[in-house]
């Protein structure tokens, strides 16, 4: 009886399942041994948090399952980790340090983040908030800090990211989770996101077709959500003022946490004036045209954007909602929209004002996001809603079609509603991991004005994919995975009356029907010998369905100044793709090599046809067409520090690319570029520190260019800043000056709507900005 | 109309050459003239291109169309604008071609583009030429003083009268009178908006049916040419319109020393 009595209560302690379980543990320093105080532990289904206190120590408390910890302290290499919790458990971690700011983060991949080295994609991650020297100018800047990531720029306020030269359709953004559509295939058509939302964005470089679907056949880039606030009120507020456009911009968050549940919003509104340029004039065509006191005309903009977000953390789900507007007017310059005129492009008017031509856009956004905990694993499930709004204004000029009212200024309106709704259920089996998702998209696209380029259309994308994770030895990470997708997509015919013979109908587009279905392949693998070495190999094969705009689009399209016209027979296009990472790691010293090679069966293109365009003041035909293309390149990247508070890095990127049909190069391929950094960071004391830094950027000429595509000489910019970082009692300061272009370097951009009119870029920039946190 | 059909179905990949090197217009005229032609509404217009490419010319296109900038005040006569393409072959081609006037186009300032391009699509720079349409009701201008059949001089500080009459048979609607520094480049300048013009009035007639207009009378342009003016030639305009939107424009050079 006395042994049973001995017994009973662990008999108990086995028979009932616990309703929770404990989790507690350590982090220590790998090399000293010495306690982490101040670190952070996520657990990433839950949401939770927890942080150590002076000796090292957490604790937190989940629901039996299965989890997956972060653990992300500055000055250390991130870790991440995967917890069976059926009873209480204790965790030593220990975390190497590092000079290193790029090894301290973890990478989102599928549907957790995990180190670096147990990715087989090349993932890059970029910082709005530009370490310890102040914000960057705009998202594009801070894309091309990272070598292989570039924008594609209208202006100043248009940009597209481009991920190893490609762009559009063949990169996929998501913002908080929704993937963000707003007709992408059009090259003035810019990243509709308010970059002060965009604090900490991941690339990645390479397929991501099997996770995020079709468009994400060259890359993705991700713009993460805010972590969960602390309990109680915080904030945050920012301004950056920018000289060379008269720019300045606010940004206001706050947020409320009350235990388990939270809600945030931001406000941000920025108008800037027409930008100045180091030039004077341009030659366009064999004439010599003017810019007015050195300022590029009606290149105005301003830029109201607002978001709202609610949490809420249980044991068994977290719930996440998101609503957000974004509200852009943005002029375009006169002279890039038909042939430039002296008496118009010279007489600048008021630098303030957004004239004729302009671009307007609403975007909104509504999600919500559940994560559910079913048995030990999750099920993660989102639904998305999205409306843009996108708008041409310019003079109506109708060369005869119809009467246009003088007041009439809208060119051409778009209307794309978007509904999405995805899924992933994650478990462990067998000591691997394993992802089954599904991803669903409708969308109508609805036109308006004068013009046209596009039809109605609706358009419905499906798919279905199942990934596996695992390790052969320790050192071997692999990853493996299919994908299979459907698409249906009907558009309306459109007819339209022909200028030369308004009682004759003509058919600008055919009526439409057509499906598509088509599958990815991936597989991957990361060799981690010890802690210095590491080598990722990624082999996929993707797809990418043509978007309505290459099937059924027939008209003038200002972006490009082109007639574009679609082909409604055009089939997938399929890559086949191989990416090699290698990594050499010290405490010190970071060495990164990226070589890509994709081949693609039925690129997608637009063609010159050697026909005009039947339509008045239109140029030539361009019809989007099919051809095998191949594209390779690699970037390298190092990272020295010779003593801790000073970085030098050096980012080279190379694509070279090629079309197999025309024996000629694809267009807008980047030139060969190099970024060299120096930064010092002089910390005074832990809650207070000064940063000085410079960066030199080199690029070469672009000689290697498509037909009627300008070739760009090369040029050299340098940037310099200069940075303050304290911390209050309850307010952190970060200050910041830094200068763009410091030599007033005029250059041609190749990856620039205006270099068509042989226009520079910007001229010298200051941008003063200031961050405060409460 | 049967335009759009063709480029619709026309889409076989041919062999691509790689040639990248644009076609170029040697030479283009209007009336054998490449500058200061006047044509009447009604009329024929000949078109003549020299044109070469260095494997295989592609097509010419033609638009023609009114540079009345966008102005208007009724919209009785029509704007006449046309589209011509002509198919090339051969690495070099002279063009002849036609183009009819409409009886009732508005008269008043037009152009016609040129553009070209090879049998790879290769797109060479275009080319422009400005003429003028009169038709029989347009305006008239008609300047008495100073004769600018001869070269006209304005010594500076004096001051520079203009006599002369404006008419029309029914309407006129609005006289605008400059002088301004001549550009040298006929491209695309000639309406400078960047210097400061030495005189510049606008008179709107909108309203009572005038018929007639007197530059000293009605106008009273009497031009005061400053002391300290640039010595040069400059342009004197005058452009009138009328209820039709038939647009009648004047320019000649004045000297001033």
């Amino acid at each position: 009886m006395r042994k049973f009595l001995v017994l009973l209560p662990f008999l108990l302690s086995i028979a009932v399942l616990p309703a929770q379980v404990q989790v507690s543990g350590q982090l220590l320093d790998a090399q000293s041994g010495e306690v982490i105080p101040y670190g952070e532990i996520q657990v990433h289904e839950s949401g939770q948090q927890a942080q150590t206190d002076l000796d090292g120590n957490f604790r937190f408390i989940v629901k039996p399952g299965n989890y997956h910890l972060h653990i992300e302290v500055p000055g250390y290499q991130a870790k991440d980790f995967d917890l069976v919790a059926q009873k209480d458990t204790v965790l030593i971690f220990r975390l190497a340090p590092t000079f290193l700011e790029l090894q301290e983060v973890l990478v989102e991949e599928s549907y957790s983040k995990t180190q670096q080295r147990k990715s087989s994609l090349s993932i890059e991650k970029v910082n709005l908030e530009d370490g310890e020297g102040g914000m960057e100018s705009s998202l594009a800047e801070a894309l091309k800090k990272s070598p292989g990531l570039n924008a594609y720029n209208t202006g100043v306020g248009i940009a597209k990211p481009v991920i190893r030269g490609f762009t559009g359709t063949r990169v996929a953004v998501f913002d908080q989770g929704i993937k963000q559509e707003g007709q992408q295939w059009g090259m003035d058509h810019g990243l509709e996101i308010d970059p002060f939302n965009a604090q900490s964005v991941e690339i990645i470089k390479g397929p991501g077709a099997l996770q995020y679907g079709s468009d994400a056949i060259s890359g993705v880039m991700k713009v993460l959500p805010a972590p969960f606030p602390e309990e109680g009120w915080s904030g945050s507020y920012s301004v950056i003022y920018k000289s060379n456009n008269n720019s300045l911009g606010n940004s206001l968050q706050t947020a409320y946490r009350h235990k388990n549940q939270f809600i945030s919003g931001r406000v941000s509104y920025q108008q800037y004036e027409d930008y100045r340029i180091p030039a004077q004039e341009f030659v366009y065509n064999g004439f010599v045209l003017p810019v007015t006191d050195n300022t590029l005309k009606n290149t105005a903009g301003k830029l109201l954007s607002g978001r709202l977000n609610y949490g809420l953390l249980k044991p068994g789900f977290n719930l996440r909602l998101m609503l957000s507007q974004y509200r852009q007017n943005v002029g375009l310059y006169p002279g890039a929209t038909g042939i430039p005129r002296a008496y118009d492009v010279g007489d600048i008017g008021d630098v303030g004002d957004i004239g004729l031509p302009n671009q307007d856009i609403t975007h909104t956004k509504a999600y919500a996001k559940l994560n559910f905990k079913i048995g030990n694993n999750w099920l993660v499930t989102d639904f998305g809603f999205q409306q843009n709004i996108r708008q041409e204004n310019s003079r109506p000029h109708a060369h005869g079609f119809q009467e246009i009212d003088d007041d009439n200024t809208l060119a051409l309106g778009l209307d794309l509603k978007t509904y999405s709704l995805n899924s992933i259920y994650s478990w462990r089996a067998h000591k691997l991991k394993f992802n089954l998702g599904t991803n669903h998209q409708f969308q109508q696209n609805r036109k308006r004005g004068w013009e046209y380029l596009l039809p109605d259309f609706d358009r419905y994308n499906g798919g279905v994919f199942a990934l596996v994770e695992g390790e052969f030895t320790p050192t071997w990470n692999w990853n493996a995975g299919a994908r299979v997708d459907y698409a249906y997509m009907k558009s309306s015919q459109h007819l339209q009356p022909w200028f030369n013979n308004l009682d004759s109908l003509v058919e600008r587009s055919p009526a439409l029907q057509r499906d598509f279905l088509n599958y990815a392949l991936a597989f991957g693998l990361a060799y981690n010998p010890n802690e210095v070495w590491n080598v990722k190999l990624n082999l996929a094969r993707s797809f990418r369905i043509p978007v309505p705009a290459e099937l059924v689009s027939n008209g003038i399209h200002h972006g490009t100044f082109r007639h574009e016209i679609g082909t409604p027979d055009l089939d997938s296009e399929v890559g086949y793709q191989a990416d090699l990472g290698i990594s050499f790691i010290q405490k010190d010293l970071y060495l990164k090599l990226t070589p890509f090679f994709n081949y693609f069966q039925n690129f997608l293109y637009l063609r010159p046809s050697a026909r005009f365009s039947p339509l008045p003041d239109a140029g030539q035909l361009y019809r989007y067409t099919q051809a095998e293309a191949i594209h390779t390149g690699a970037e390298f990247f190092a990272e020295y520090h010779p003593v801790q508070p000073l970085h030098l890095s050096t980012a080279l990127e190379y694509v070279h690319s090629y079309n197999v049909e025309t024996g000629l190069p694809l267009p807008f391929t980047p030139p060969l570029s190099n970024l060299f950094g120096a930064e010092y960071v002089w910390k005074r004391s832990q809650k207070q520190s000064w940063s000085i830094g410079g960066e030199y950027r080199w690029t070469a000429a672009q000689n290697r260019t498509d037909r009627n595509e300008a070739a760009t000489p090369a040029y050299h910019l340098v940037h310099g800043n200069l940075g303050y970082k304290r911390d209050f009692n309850k307010i952190s300061l970060k200050v910041g000056l830094r200068v763009q272009n410091i030599f007033n370097t005029p250059y041609l951009q190749h990856l620039s709507r205006y270099r068509i009119l042989n226009l520079p870029e910007q001229g010298r920039n200051i941008i003063l900005s200031l961050h405060l946190g409460f | 109309m049967a335009a759009f059909a063709i480029l619709l179905v026309a889409c076989d990949k041919e062999e691509d050459n790689q040639d990248t090197t644009a076609p170029v217009i040697k030479s283009v005229t209007i009336n054998e003239e490449d500058h200061d032609i006047v044509v009447m509404a009604g009329d024929e217009i000949h078109i003549d291109a020299e044109l070469s490419d260095n494997e295989a010319l592609g097509e010419l296109k033609v638009d023609v169309h009114d540079i009345f900038d966008g102005h208007s005040h009724g919209k009785t006569a029509i704007k006449w604008a046309e589209v011509l393409t002509i198919a090339l072959s051969g690495k070099e081609q002279k063009v002849h071609d036609h183009m009819d006037v409409p009886q009732d186009a508005q008269a008043g300032p037009y152009h016609a583009v040129f553009r070209l391009i090879d049998a790879e699509g290769n797109e060479g720079e275009f080319a422009e030429i400005d003429f003028m349409i009169s038709n029989a009701s347009q305006p008239q201008i008609n300047i008495t003083d100073p004769d600018f059949s001869d070269e006209v001089h304005a010594p500076k500080g004096s001051t520079l009268s203009i006599m002369g009459t404006v008419t029309d048979e029914t309407d006129l609607a609005e006289i605008r009178i400059s002088l301004e520094e001549e550009h040298d480049d006929h491209g695309h300048s000639h309406k400078g908006a960047l210097d400061e013009a030495i005189y510049e009035a606008d008179f709107d007639l909108t309203g009572s049916a005038d018929i007639t207009w007197d530059f000293q009378v009605d106008g009273n342009v009497n031009i005061a040419i400053p002391s300290d003016a640039e010595t040069g030639y400059y342009v004197m305009k005058v452009v009138v319109i009328d209820n039709e939107d038939n647009m009648n424009i004047f320019e000649a050079e004045v000297h001033i020393m």
